[in-house]
């Protein structure tokens, strides 16, 4: 396009007020700009200038007032400087103002260079971020380590000891560990505040409330960010915070192509149109599919239809998958041809390390997902897929299509974003939030400290759980559960009935001290009782838990392969093998922890199967290994590790920070000559110090 | 609006102070003469710079963008300026745009300029890399309102030989073709809207600005600001701001305004319309170009450092 046409037709824009077609237009000049390697001239800079997108100004041979304009809005991010566009400096001069906000802004903002820039300028002493997902809290924090370390203690673990200045980082329930710990919070974050809404998320949204809650009485100050909403609704969540919208500050252009018109529901001229867009070229892709299905459609097609590629990475990744977890895993099969897969069931190392790999110029060419990638992860390419419009069994809502569409482009990246759709989108809708109370938290919460945000009917049915909860496990004990955060649960009339079924029926809980047993088949019939507690949500049927349970109870001691494969025989695969841990891990050990401490009150407190629950809730590994896999560390390399004697991960009172400190003080070299580790090993080795040193 | 922090030796017409005959009839023709004071017997760099960097911090932002930035503080503005590289062009041009910045200062101390400051640019034909005006400002006159179009020179002499190229430069600005609404862009028109004035005034000037009108009706509410910054032997040599001084400067300063605009008017003919525009000659002595210029690149120098 001519330059000075096109500039002509954003000033008219700007004139009449369509900042939104004005800088979309400006970014494709950009990338017109870009592509032919011409040096912005003077007024296309101005253009820049006006839209408000000052990171992109071009200083070499700019006039001064432009060159100021960088300049002023220059602040620390941690470690370097970095210009801000104008509505991020807005919020960030609103926030270092003192003024909590909850922003609505698009994925391509940079809401999170905010928190840093923050950090940078007012160096606060607590910093608590809540993220929705564990995968988040890595990208997080390894973000934050590298610019924040050397003054504050990072903290993403529960049991971690605090420091003078610290920043925690975790998905929700692992904040209410430290509830008791901190006095009081400078700033508390709150990514992807949306879900808070059981609209968006059923099953974590009263867990979320709950710690939104409980943090927001010790935090002088809230940030909230989330994509897509357009209004918020009145709610105790975001009492005296300024709601910000800037939905229609783009800082990327979006070009959305309409395949699914000429598909038409054709499966095969779906699949041949895919194959076409991610074969050409070098141009990155994440497909969102959707659906665990139509991963393995979109596999099998991939598998079927393209040729292996050859590069440093993609190659040894694969075959270091087969020799780890499977012989056969498809998932080496797509690796092989450049292609990943994210979802959330994997174990986390595998997810971390395809995302570093699609980053690379030679690692992987395209990612397949289902939502994690929206939920977990900041990763962007030039092109996104839709394959599917459907978010597992349900129809995809235009909040989420429009937070995968998101995902294109990227600052300084792609300045376009090529979307193709390969279904038919969602209907637009503006998206209003309403975060209901969850009526199940009620008894979890306290009807003096909590009452300000509360009806009357709200407290009155607090007390109401609170004299029947004291009356069968007694006033104290009681208080106790509530000082010291006993329970996980957030639903308390689920508690109150667990509570008077063991008051009523004692002689049913029998056995349960066998969980303390080395012998793993004393444990079946405990942990089926504790899973038909709560019946549905485990994904699988109780027989496969329990199997899994029992065989994770080797992780430490046998092959992870191994264990996969004997788990062949429950017509258990590898890919429910990870669900099933996962489910173990987190919500059957909160469970059974929950059943433990009522358990202990109410009908026999000499016995405690406390140290089993903690086992389990590190799938049987020691803690520092189980916690290591979050930072990238896969158990089979700490094994090796071990093994060599370099670091003892059954030494008492090795937890994460000192197994952290350890390695650091050993270094990448040392860890590196472990002669049992493979070369791809030693990547993952370099993968981890990464995340652990500051530059 | 602090008043200007320099001293004024002539602000007038030509026609009150010119000595050539030919020129006593130029009404619209004005001299503004301004010299720097003195300090410990050295001429005040510091003053100097300090002006250009209070009007970097006043001028250069629009409102919406000075209303988003973190810090809002003068202090904090300065210090952006400071840190700003305000010397990249090399050779003759080298410091214009000091000299632009001067004229800012000038423009909004002066002459009670508006602080929106339109933005320009030109395009004289397709192979053409869009150029802008040097700087473009309102100043309004009760119930109505003058452009000005400015132009703003560092020389390191102002001797004859060296006027004709300002000439050149001045009459090139004001060719139709570069006037034309087809060739040019006329930006940052919607921060008028935040300014406290008569809305048929705003809309007049809006309209003025949006190029719908024939230029040449615009003509008569055209002022060309022309600043030249110049090295002046009698400013390196003096070391206090005396009568002497400034009568030596007053009567440089006429004889070069004569100057100048002789030849102004030779070349005139092609410009039409030309006595409807009123034409300023502002002319400001330094000890010298070269100190001036390596002091801010080494200021830079300096904040980097410390940054």
């Amino acid at each position: 396009m001519d330059f000075f046409e096109t500039c002509h037709e954003i000033n008219n824009l700007l004139s009449v007020r369509n900042e939104l077609a004005a800088r979309n237009l400006l970014i494709r000049l950009l990338a017109d700009l870009e592509q032919a390697g011409r040096p912005y001239p003077q007024v296309v800079n101005h253009m820049i200038r006006a839209t408000g997108l000052f990171p992109y100004l071009q200083l070499d041979g700019a006039s001064w007032d432009v060159k100021y304009v960088h300049q002023a809005f220059e602040v620390d991010v941690g470690r370097r400087v970095a210009t801000l566009h104008r509505e991020q400096s807005s919020v960030l001069a609103k926030l270092l103002d003192g003024t909590s906000i909850a922003v609505s802004a698009p994925t391509s903002f940079g809401k999170s260079f905010i928190i840093d820039a923050f950090i940078a300028a007012k160096r606060p002493d607590t910093v608590v971020i809540i993220v929705p997902t564990i995968a988040l809290m890595d990208e997080t924090r390894r973000r934050i380590f590298k610019k924040f370390s050397k003054e504050y203690t990072v903290i993403t673990a529960s049991d971690t000891a605090l420091g003078a200045k610290n920043i925690l980082i975790f998905p929700q329930e692992r904040a209410f560990g430290y509830l008791g710990l901190l006095d009081s919070i400078d700033l508390l974050v709150v990514d992807e505040f949306y879900k808070a809404s059981q609209k968006h998320d059923r099953e974590r949204a009263p867990s979320l409330i709950k710690a939104i809650l409980k943090l927001s009485k010790k935090a002088k100050q809230r940030y909230y960010l989330a994509p897509n909403i357009k209004r918020l609704g009145e709610n105790a969540f975001t009492k005296g915070m300024d709601f910000i919208e800037l939905l229609d500050f783009n800082t990327v252009y979006l070009d959305i192509k309409d395949h699914y018109s000429e598909i038409a529901g054709d499966e095969g001229k779906k699949g041949e149109k895919l194959i076409e867009l991610i074969s050409s070229g070098n141009q990155k892709a994440l497909i969102y599919a959707g659906t665990y299905a139509d991963i393995k459609r979109v596999s099998d097609l991939v598998i079927g239809r393209m040729p292996k590629v050859d590069n440093p990475y993609t190659g040894p990744f694969a075959q270091w998958l087969r020799d780890n977890y499977k012989s056969d895993w498809i998932l080496a099969d797509l690796a092989d041809r450049g292609v990943g897969v994210h979802n959330g069931r994997m174990h986390r190392c595998i997810s971390q390390l395809q995302v570093k790999l699609f980053e690379y110029d030679n690692g992987f060419n395209n990612i397949v997902s289902t939502s994690s990638i929206i939920e977990g992860v900041n990763t962007s390419a030039e092109n996104v897929i839709l394959w599917r419009s459907k978010i597992g069994k349900n129809n995809l809502k235009d909040f989420t299509y429009k937070n995968i569409i998101g995902r294109g482009g990227r600052m300084f990246k792609y300045f376009v974003g090529n979307i193709h759709l390969l279904d038919n989108p969602p209907a637009a809708e503006d998206a209003q939030l309403e975060i209901e109370f969850p009526e199940e938290i009620l008894g979890t919460l306290d009807e003096a400290g909590d009452a300000d945000q509360l009806t009357d009917r709200q407290v009155e049915r607090i007390i109401e759980y609170k004299a029947q909860m004291s009356s069968i496990v007694g006033d104290e004990n009681f208080a106790r559960i509530k000082r010291e955060n006993l329970l996980h649960d957030s639903d308390a009339d689920f508690l109150l009935r667990l509570a008077m079924d063991m008051r009523d029926s004692p002689d049913d809980w029998k056995g349960f001290g066998y969980l303390n047993s080395r012998n793993s088949s004393n444990w079946d019939s405990t942990l089926y009782k504790v899973l038909k507690l709560k019946p549905n949500g485990w994904d699988a049927p109780w027989g496969k838990v329990v199997a899994v349970t029992k065989a994770i109870a080797n992780n430490w001691t046998q092959d992870l392969s191994r264990i996969i494969k004997s788990l062949e025989d429950d017509g258990i695969d590898i890919e429910e093998f990870f669900k099933i841990e996962r489910a173990v891990t987190f919500k059957l050990s909160a469970l059974l922890s929950d059943t433990n401490e009522l358990h202990k009150l109410i009908v026999n407190s000499s016995i405690d199967v406390s140290g089993f629950v903690s086992r389990m809730s590190r799938a049987f590994l020691p803690s520092a290994v189980y916690h290591l896999e979050e930072y990238g560390l896969p158990r089979m390399i700490s094994k090796k590790i071990h093994n060599a004697g370099i670091i003892n991960f059954e030494e008492a009172g090795m937890d994460l920070l000192v197994a952290l400190e350890r390695f650091k003080m050993i270094g990448e070299a040392k860890v590196s000559e472990v002669e049992t580790l493979s070369r791809f090993d030693r990547y993952v080795v370099k993968f981890f110090f990464d995340g652990i040193t500051v530059d | 609006m602090a008043g200007l922090i320099f001293d004024v030796l002539i602000d007038d017409s030509l026609s009150n102070i010119t000595s050539a005959s030919q020129l006593k009839g130029l009404v619209k023709k004005r001299v503004l003469s301004l010299v720097n004071d003195f300090e410990d017997a050295s001429w005040r760099y510091l003053k100097f710079k300090s002006f250009l960097w209070d009007n970097i911090a006043q001028t250069a932002l629009s409102e919406r963008e000075r209303a988003s930035l973190v810090d809002q503080s003068y202090s904090s503005l300065v210090a952006a300026a400071k840190n700003l590289r305000l010397t990249d062009k090399d050779g003759v041009g080298q410091g214009s745009e000091i000299a632009e910045v001067f004229l800012y200062g000038i423009m909004r101390h002066q002459y009670k300029a508006l602080p929106v400051v339109p933005k320009i640019f030109y395009k004289q034909n397709t192979q053409d890399n869009a150029k802008g005006a040097d700087s473009v400002h309102i100043v309004i006159n009760e119930s109505d309102f003058t452009l000005w179009f400015g132009e703003a020179k560092f020389y390191n002499s102002i001797e004859d030989y060296r006027l004709d190229s300002i000439v050149a430069s001045v009459m090139a600005s004001l060719s139709t073709d570069k006037l034309k609404k087809e060739n040019a862009i006329i930006t940052s028109v919607s921060d008028l809207d935040g300014l406290r004035i008569e809305p048929t005034l705003r809309e007049n000037i809006r309209l003025a600005l949006s190029n719908r009108e024939s230029i040449d009706n615009l003509k008569s509410k055209i002022h060309i600001p022309i600043l030249i910054l110049h090295e002046c032997r009698d400013t390196a040599a003096s070391k206090d701001l005396t009568e002497s001084y400034k009568k030596k400067i007053q009567s440089y300063h006429k004889g070069r305004a004569d100057a100048y605009f002789a030849k102004q008017i030779t070349k005139s003919s092609s410009i039409h319309k030309y006595d409807d525009i009123t034409f300023h000659i502002i002319l400001f002595p330094v000890p010298s170009k070269k100190d001036i210029v390596d002091a801010f690149i080494k200021t830079v120098a300096f904040y980097k450092e410390q940054g």
